[in-house]
């Protein structure tokens, strides 16, 4: 306890150093938590994205690759569940409820989803959260389009906002469904999951987008239809990219997953959203942890940059160790004092890196959280961030250990006295 | 052995690692509560003979006894330990922790010995640093919770000084302790440190080039006189 007091008086006598050397020590360890809390924030987000839905089916492909198909929207299907079977499972007598979802179109770099009232009322997104309207209403009218948080704020749009949809998945279309207008009736409110950027429409509305199409293009000038004589048209959609389904019971959904994945009429695939997301996050997973290992490293350049400052430090003491011997300090009293310096400098920096990075998650709360899809929630320190912290300062005591040895060694042969 | 002396050095010689014998003392004893003088020229092997007393050296051969304990007989960390609870020392200048108050710097020999803690009996050490202060002719209060850098050369001696005496040593050792100060300083210094160590019956080896000092002590000893290695 004495020589903690006497390391620290110490120190306050070579303020300027020392500050540096916390300040680089607080700042690697701000990074390390920081790294940590968007990890953890990230992949909860992604846990997130989807729940309360026991089973996707789509057409037969990756599990993977569903996966991203219908809950994060990327990539393409090459083929579609026919609308017969998907009538037939979700009329199924354990089947409780059925999202339809249709992909193919874009909007301005943002995915067309085509879909029904069920979406509004069964998607379930963040441990059971339902989505709601910032504004207007779910479509009920053939044109009309409910878009989410983000496409409305990137584009301005307001409900009764006219928009355009485009054919195909790339970013930029040369083909417009300009013929038939849509009119967005609402607005979701902001949920940090794919939802925020998709414009979402009726089955039938993609119908009667592709109503005139043949083959992939689009009729010639004279034989396109106009919105008013598509109405009339039977819009029953062929098929549809996939559907979530939610089942009666949880445990009844290995057996509907079974019976879907061995389904003799169609090729079918069934996955359960929670396995395949944990899959797809331990491929993701992999990037993510190279983040912690760069992160590590630093906190392990500043002790480094620690133990430097120390060492560089030991030839201007040697007359303060001298003096430390002369009134009886031992030479393991010397050593106790270096390693208690570096434990306290290492203290002050992980105190100081933990409120840096707390705080600057604080500052930038709401940022991540609209921009990234990502919300960081600030939570008192978790017992993982306090091992984190505990294990830099065990690892500072560690290299502290190899100027104490220098300066144990230099007190042995400088003796009691040192002369200018 | 309580009543062994304070310092007995016999047949001791001391060489630097290749060099030559630089040291050769037949006999050399400190009774107990003894003040003896030891001059000499710069050079003539004063500090490495501070050096053997210490502990902090080792001779090539005789013995070191102190308190009728041979320091080579005990391993290094004892010998530490040993220096610490019975040896008190004031050196020419720098004596003091920059970074710590006067009455820190006083204090400190306690928190390294238990035997010299365990002497201040029923006194606190905020108590005998203070009396050792004032005893020094330190008495102004402020002085006490000053930096030491405020303090004059002088001062810092002071403090030194009652810093190498707090907790009853039995032997002080002064290395030219008064080298830095004027004439005046020099003799206030002397008298009081010489009243303190008579009232703790301290033993006192004073070494120093400035034979004007000697007559203030019981003996004199000329360190070219008892080196047989010059």
């Amino acid at each position: 306890m004495w020589l903690l007091r006497l390391a620290f008086h110490s120190l306050l006598n070579r303020l300027s150093t020392a500050l540096l050397t916390v300040s680089t020590i607080a700042i690697s360890v701000a990074l390390l938590l920081g790294v940590h809390m968007v990890r953890n924030a990230a992949r909860e987000s992604f846990e997130n994205t989807l729940s309360g839905t026991d089973l996707i089916v789509g057409a037969r492909t990756g599990s993977i690759d569903l996966l991203l198909l219908s809950v994060f929207r990327i990539g393409n299907a090459d083929a579609n569940v026919s609308w017969k079977t998907y009538q037939k499972i979700s009329h199924h007598p354990d089947v409780a409820w059925t999202i339809p979802i249709s992909l193919g179109d874009m909007h301005r770099g943002f995915r067309v989803l085509g879909t029904n009232g069920d979406y509004f009322l069964h998607y379930r997104y963040n441990a059971g959260r339902s989505l709601t309207f910032a504004k207007g209403h779910a479509f009920s009218d053939l044109f009309d389009a409910v878009v989410g948080a983000d496409v409305a704020r990137a584009m301005h749009y307001d409900v009764s906002t006219q928009i355009t949809l485009s054919h195909g998945t790339g970013e930029v279309s040369f083909v417009d469904h300009a013929d038939k207008p849509f009119r967005i009736v609402g607005i979701l409110a902001p949920t940090g999951t794919p939802v925020d950027r998709t414009v979402h429409v009726s089955l039938e509305a993609i119908s009667a987008m592709h109503a005139d199409w043949q083959g992939g293009t689009q009729a010639p000038r004279k034989f396109r239809l106009t919105p008013d004589e598509v109405r009339t048209r039977d819009l029953t959609p062929d098929g549809v990219t996939a559907f979530f389904v939610g089942m009666r019971s949880k445990v009844m959904a290995f057996t509907m997953q079974r019976a879907i994945n061995a389904y003799r009429e169609e090729p079918l695939l069934a996955i359960l959203p929670g396995v395949t997301l944990t899959q797809l996050w331990n491929l993701v997973g992999v990037a993510d942890a190279a983040l912690v290992i760069v992160s590590a490293c630093v906190v392990v350049a500043g002790l480094l940059g620690m133990m430097t400052s120390i060492l560089a430090g030991l030839n201007e003491r040697r007359r303060e160790m001298a003096i430390l011997r002369a009134v009886g300090a031992r030479a393991h009293h010397v050593f106790s004092l270096l390693v208690a310096e570096s434990g306290l400098l290492a203290l002050a920096g992980t105190i100081g890196g933990a409120g840096l990075c707390y705080g600057l998650v604080a500052l930038m709360r709401k940022f991540p959280g609209e921009r990234l899809g990502i919300h960081i929630a600030i939570r008192p320190p978790g017992a993982q961030d306090i091992e984190i912290l505990i294990a830099v300062i065990a690892a500072a005591l560690l290299v502290g250990m190899i100027p104490a040895l220098r300066a144990y060694r230099n007190t042995l042969s400088d003796g009691l006295q040192l002369r200018t | 052995m309580a009543d062994a002396p304070a310092i007995e050095l016999s047949q001791l010689t001391f060489a630097w690692p290749g060099g030559r014998v630089l040291l050769s003392i037949d006999r050399l004893v400190l009774a107990r509560g003894e003040r003896v003088f030891l001059s000499g020229p710069s050079g003539s092997g004063k500090s490495t003979l501070l050096g053997l007393i210490g502990g902090v050296l080792r001779p090539h051969s005789g013995s070191v006894r102190l308190l009728g304990t041979s320091l080579l007989a005990l391993p290094p960390g004892r010998v530490d330990r040993f220096r610490g609870d019975h040896i008190g020392f004031v050196f020419q200048s720098f004596n003091l922790l920059p970074y710590l108050s006067v009455m820190a710097n006083v204090m400190l020999p306690l928190q390294f010995s238990t035997v010299r803690r365990e002497r201040l009996a029923q006194a606190r050490p905020e108590e005998e640093a203070s009396r050792l202060i004032h005893a020094l002719g330190l008495a102004d209060r402020d002085i006490q919770e000053r930096p030491v850098h405020q303090l004059s050369i002088g001062q810092q001696q002071r403090v030194a000084a009652a810093r190498a005496l707090i907790g009853q040593p039995e032997v002080l050792i002064a290395d030219e302790p008064t080298s830095s100060l004027d004439a005046d300083a020099r003799g206030d210094f002397l008298r009081l440190l010489m009243t303190e160590c008579a009232r703790s019956g301290t033993s006192v080896l004073f070494v120093s080039h400035d034979c004007a000092l000697s007559d203030r002590f019981d003996r004199s000893v000329a360190l070219h006189e008892i080196n047989r290695a010059t």
